[in-house]
C-alpha cells in the first residue's frame, strides 16, 4: 500500500511539475493571443468582454503594407542565411579544429557583436553606408544583418564541430579517407543537425530585427513604390541650388535612405523597398542666422502639448512624448541641424504660454485669433474636428441645439474649443475642466449636458462610459498649426511656414498621422503662399 | 609545428565581416565617445555617462547577473531531468514543452510578459482565481522582477538546449556505475554529469550574459523608469538629445562589462586546452 501511495505521489509530482512550467511557458503567449483578438478588455474580466478581428484588419490593410513587409523579411532573411552559412560553417571549423594565431583574440572577436547595443554600431554603419551608397539596396541589408546573424552561426557551427567525435575522423583518416572526404562524409553529417540550428537561428534573429525596424512606420515602404513620388521629384526640381536639391532629396527620401540615390528616384528606378530606421546626418539648409533666430539656445525646443490625442501622447511603456507633432519638431530640428528638446505640457494653454513667453522656440497649437498676439502662425497641416456629446437620452439631435439657457458645456480650459465655445455660444453655460482628456469624467461627475472635445476622443471616452453618444456633425474645424514667438520676425516665421508646407507636400504629414494611427483628422491643404495667417 | 594557413583561410571571410560590419563602426563609437565638438580629446562623455547613469550601471550588471544564476539553474534542472530521468513520456513532453521561449523574440517577449505580469494580467487572474492570494494583495511585476522574468524565461530554453545537448553526450557507463552503486540522481547530476559540461554552461551562460546586456526591448517595454537598464539610457540619449558621444560612451562602458563574461570564459578555454596537452 505505501508503494502505490508513492508512486501515486510521484505520479502528481510529476503531472503538477509539468502543468506548471506549461502555464510558465504558454500563459504569457495564451495572453498575447487573446489580447490579439480582444475588441474590449476590461478589469476585472478574466477573458475580453469582447472578440473581433479588427486589429487584424488595420495590420493587412493595404496602406499598413504589413504583408509587403513580411515578403520582404522572408526574402531577405533566406539569403542573409546563405551567406551566414557559407562564412561560418569554414569558420566554425577553424575554430573547432585547425590550430590558429592569437586564438584568444579571435574568439572575443566574435562574442564582441552580441555585447553591445546595436544601435550605435548601426548609425556609424549608416554613415559608412551612405559614402559606399548601400543604403536601402538588399546587399546594404544583407551585409548588416549578416554581421549579427554570422556571430551566432560561427558560435553554434563551431559547437557542432566540436562535438564530432575527433577519433572518428582519425579513424576515417587512417583508413585511408582524404581530408575532404573525412569531412563531407564524417564531419559534415554529424555536425549538420547544429548546423541546421545555427541556420535557424540566425534566421528567426532577422525576422525579429526585421520585425522591430518595419514596425515603428509600415507605410515608409509603400512610400518607395511611387505614391507619392512624383511630389519628391517636383520638390527636388523646385531647388534651385544643387546643394539644396541634394539636402531636399536626402529629406524627401524615407529615414535613412541614401541622398545619394535620388538620381534613381527620378528615373522612376527606386532601390528595392528596403530600409533602416536610422535617421539621416542633420544637413543644416537654412542661413546660419535664420538658425540662430529661430533656436536661439542652440537647441531647438519644442512645446508638445500631451492634451490633445491627436497632437501628441505618452508612450505607456516609455512616458516619453510621441505623435505627430513630436515627429514634426524632429524633422524641423533635422532640418536645422540643432538639436531637438522636448518641452512637453499637460494642457494647451500651458503650452501657448511657453510658447508666448519664448520658452520655448516652437509649439502646435490650433489657430485661433486671441492666441496670435503672441504667436506667429504657419498655416494648418492638420484639420481636426471638434463634436458634442451627449447621454443617449439626450433630447438634443443636432449641433445648433446646443445653445440654449439653461445648457451646460464642458470644454477643456483653454483649449481650441473653449476659445470657440467662449465666442460662439450666448446662452448655454460654459463649464471648464482642467484638461481635455477630462473633459467627459468633468461631465459624468457633474452632470452636465453637453461634452466638447477632439471626435476621436470622444468617440474613445463613449467606449469607455457606455450609454453616451456622439452628435451628428461638427461644431467646429480645428486648424491646427505650428508657431513660434511673435518677436522671432518674419524671415523665421515664413521659414516654419515653407517647412510645414514642405511637410504636407512630401507626404510627411499623412504618413505621420497613418503611422500614429489617427483618424478624422485630415491633411490641411496647402497653403496658396507662404503668406501671413 | 603545425601550419597556421588552412585554419587562417577558412576563418577570413567571417573575420572579413566581422571587421568591416562591427569593428571599423565601433572605432567610430569610439572615436565618438572621445571627441568633443571642436575634435579634441576629452573625458567630458564618460564624466556625464557615470554622473548621470552610475545606477543604472550597477542596475544593470545586477540584472544580468541575477538572471545567469536563475537560468544556470533552471537549465540544469531541466536538462538533468532530461537525462537523468525516468519516466519517459515525462521527458519527452518536457523536451517538446521547454523549447518554445525559442521561438519567441525578445520584443514579443517584451510585450508577452508586459501583459502577463501586469496587475490586472493572467498572472494574477490565475493566482487569485486559484485562491492562491487575496485580490488586493495583487500587484505588478512590472519592475526588475519582470525584467528578470523576462529574461530567464528567454533564455533559459537557449541555454538548456545547450546544456542538454552536452549531457547527453556524456558516457552513460559513468552514470549507471554511480547508479548502480546507489547514488541517488541529484548526486550523480553534481558529482558526475555536471562537471563533464561545466564548459558548455559557461558558454551558453556568458552568451546570455552579453545578449541580455544589449537587449534594448525588455527593459524598455516593462521597466523604463529610472533606474533602469544601460540600453534605455543609450536610446534615450539617441533619440531624445541626439547625443551620440554620450550615447557610445554608455556603449563602451556595457561593453567592458561583456569583455568580462568574454575573459572569464576565455580564461576557462585556455585552462581546459592546457590540461588536454
Amino acid at each position: 500500500v505505501n508503494d502505490t501511495a508513492a508512486r501515486l505521489g510521484k505520479t502528481l509530482l510529476r503531472a503538477g511539475g509539468i502543468a506548471l512550467l506549461a502555464f510558465l511557458i504558454f500563459g504569457p503567449l495564451a495572453n498575447l493571443l487573446l489580447w490579439a483578438f480582444a475588441e474590449r478588455w476590461y478589469f476585472p474580466g478574466k477573458i475580453p468582454q469582447e472578440f473581433g478581428l479588427t486589429f487584424w484588419g488595420r495590420v493587412f490593410e493595404p496602406r499598413g503594407g504589413a504583408v509587403q513587409s513580411l515578403v520582404t523579411s522572408v526574402w531577405i532573411a533566406l539569403l542573409t542565411v546563405a551567406f551566414c552559412l557559407a562564412v561560418a560553417v569554414p569558420a566554425g571549423y577553424a575554430l573547432a579544429r585547425l590550430k590558429l594565431p592569437w586564438r584568444a583574440v579571435i574568439l572575443l572577436l566574435f562574442l564582441l557583436p552580441q555585447a553591445i547595443p546595436n544601435l550605435p554600431i548601426y548609425v556609424n554603419i549608416a554613415r559608412m553606408f551612405y559614402e559606399l551608397r548601400l543604403n536601402g539596396t538588399v546587399l546594404g541589408v544583407v551585409l548588416v544583418h549578416a554581421a549579427h546573424g554570422l556571430v551566432l552561426a560561427v558560435w553554434i557551427a563551431s559547437a557542432a564541430f566540436a562535438a564530432v567525435d575527433a577519433q572518428l575522423e582519425e579513424a576515417a583518416r587512417n583508413l585511408g579517407a582524404g581530408p575532404w572526404r573525412c569531412f563531407a562524409t564524417v564531419t559534415l553529417p554529424l555536425a549538420a543537425p547544429g548546423l541546421i540550428a545555427s541556420a535557424r537561428r540566425v534566421h528567426r534573429h532577422l525576422l525579429r530585427r526585421r520585425a522591430r525596424r518595419d514596425h515603428p512606420a509600415p507605410a515608409d515602404v509603400q512610400r518607395q513604390h511611387g505614391r507619392q513620388l512624383p511630389d519628391r521629384v517636383d520638390h527636388r526640381a523646385a531647388a534651385a541650388d544643387p546643394v539644396d536639391r541634394l539636402h531636399a532629396a536626402g529629406r524627401a527620401l524615407p529615414q535613412g535612405q541614401c541622398a545619394g540615390d535620388g538620381g534613381a528616384l527620378t528615373d522612376g528606378a527606386a532601390p528595392r523597398p528596403v530600409r533602416s530606421t536610422l535617421r539621416p546626418m542633420p544637413n543644416p539648409s537654412l542661413p546660419a542666422d535664420l538658425v540662430a533666430t529661430l533656436a536661439p539656445t542652440g537647441v531647438l525646443r519644442a512645446s508638445i502639448n500631451l492634451g490633445n490625442p491627436i497632437l501628441a501622447h505618452a508612450d505607456a511603456a516609455t512616458g516619453a512624448a510621441g505623435g505627430v507633432s513630436v515627429d514634426l519638431a524632429t524633422a524641423f530640428a533635422e532640418r536645422l541641424g540643432v538639436t531637438l528638446e522636448l518641452v512637453v505640457f499637460k494642457t494647451a494653454a500651458a503650452s501657448v504660454d511657453a510658447v508666448t513667453n519664448a520658452q520655448a522656440d516652437i509649439g502646435f497649437f490650433a489657430i485661433d485669433p486671441v492666441r496670435g498676439a503672441g504667436i506667429g502662425f504657419t498655416a494648418a497641416y492638420v484639420l481636426i474636428e471638434g463634436c458634442y456629446l451627449v447621454r443617449d437620452g439626450s433630447p438634443l439631435r443636432a449641433n445648433e441645439e446646443v445653445d440654449r439657457a439653461g445648457t451646460r458645456v464642458v470644454v477643456g480650459g483653454g483649449s481650441a474649443y473653449d476659445l470657440h465655445l467662449t465666442r460662439e455660444l450666448k446662452h448655454a453655460t460654459i463649464v471648464r475642466a482642467p484638461s481635455s482628456p477630462a473633459v467627459v469624467d468633468t461631465f459624468v461627475a457633474q452632470g452636465c449636458d453637453v461634452a466638447a472635445g477632439v471626435k476621436q476622443q470622444l468617440e474613445a471616452d463613449a467606449r469607455r462610459f457606455p450609454g453616451h453618444r456622439l452628435l451628428p456633425g461638427r461644431f467646429m474645424v480645428i486648424q491646427q498649426a505650428m508657431g513660434l514667438p511673435k518677436g522671432r520676425g518674419e524671415a523665421a516665421r515664413a521659414a516654419l511656414a515653407a517647412f510645414v508646407e514642405d511637410m504636407k507636400a512630401q507626404g510627411f504629414v499623412a504618413d505621420a498621422l497613418a503611422r500614429h494611427h489617427i483618424e478624422g483628422a485630415s491633411v490641411a491643404p496647402l497653403a496658396a503662399a507662404h503668406g501671413p495667417h | 609545428m603545425k601550419k597556421h594557413w588552412p585554419g587562417l583561410l577558412l576563418i577570413t571571410p567571417a573575420l572579413a565581416v566581422i571587421a568591416v560590419f562591427f569593428i571599423v563602426p565601433l572605432g567610430l563609437s569610439v572615436h565618438s565617445a572621445f571627441t568633443d565638438k571642436a575634435g579634441a580629446f576629452t573625458l567630458a562623455h564618460f564624466e556625464k555617462s557615470f554622473e548621470f547613469y552610475a545606477n543604472d550601471m550597477l542596475f544593470t550588471v545586477a540584472i544580468v547577473l541575477l538572471s545567469c544564476l536563475l537560468i544556470a539553474i533552471v537549465a540544469i534542472a531541466i536538462a538533468g531531468y532530461l537525462t537523468l530521468g525516468e519516466h519517459e513520456r515525462t521527458r519527452n513532453v518536457l523536451r517538446w514543452l521547454y523549447r518554445w521561449p525559442l521561438f519567441i523574440p525578445f520584443v514579443v517577449t517584451g510585450q508577452v510578459m508586459r501583459t502577463f505580469l501586469a496587475k490586472n494580467g493572467m498572472l494574477n487572474h490565475v493566482l487569485v482565481g486559484g485562491g492562491l492570494i487575496d485580490p488586493l494583495a495583487a500587484q505588478s511585476l512590472l519592475d526588475w522582477r519582470g525584467i528578470v522574468i523576462a529574461f530567464v524565461w528567454k533564455q533559459a530554453p537557449f541555454v538548456t538546449l545547450l546544456l542538454a545537448g552536452a549531457m547527453a553526450s556524456v558516457e552513460t557507463t559513468h552514470i549507471e556505475a554511480a547508479r548502480n552503486l546507489g547514488a541517488p540522481r541529484w548526486r550523480v547530476l553534481g558529482g558526475i554529469v555536471l562537471p563533464q559540461v561545466k564548459g558548455t554552461l559557461l558558454v551558453g551562460l556568458v552568451l546570455s550574459f552579453v545578449t541580455m546586456l544589449s537587449v534594448l526591448s525588455v527593459p524598455l517595454m516593462i521597466n523604463p523608469n529610472s533606474p533602469t537598464m544601460m540600453t534605455v539610457d543609450v536610446a534615450y540619449r539617441i533619440s531624445t538629445h541626439g547625443d551620440y558621444a554620450v550615447a557610445n560612451a554608455l556603449c563602451l562602458v556595457s561593453l567592458l562589462f561583456g569583455a568580462a563574461g568574454a575573459w572569464v570564459y576565455l580564461r576557462h578555454a585556455v585552462k581546459k586546452a592546457e590540461q588536454v596537452s
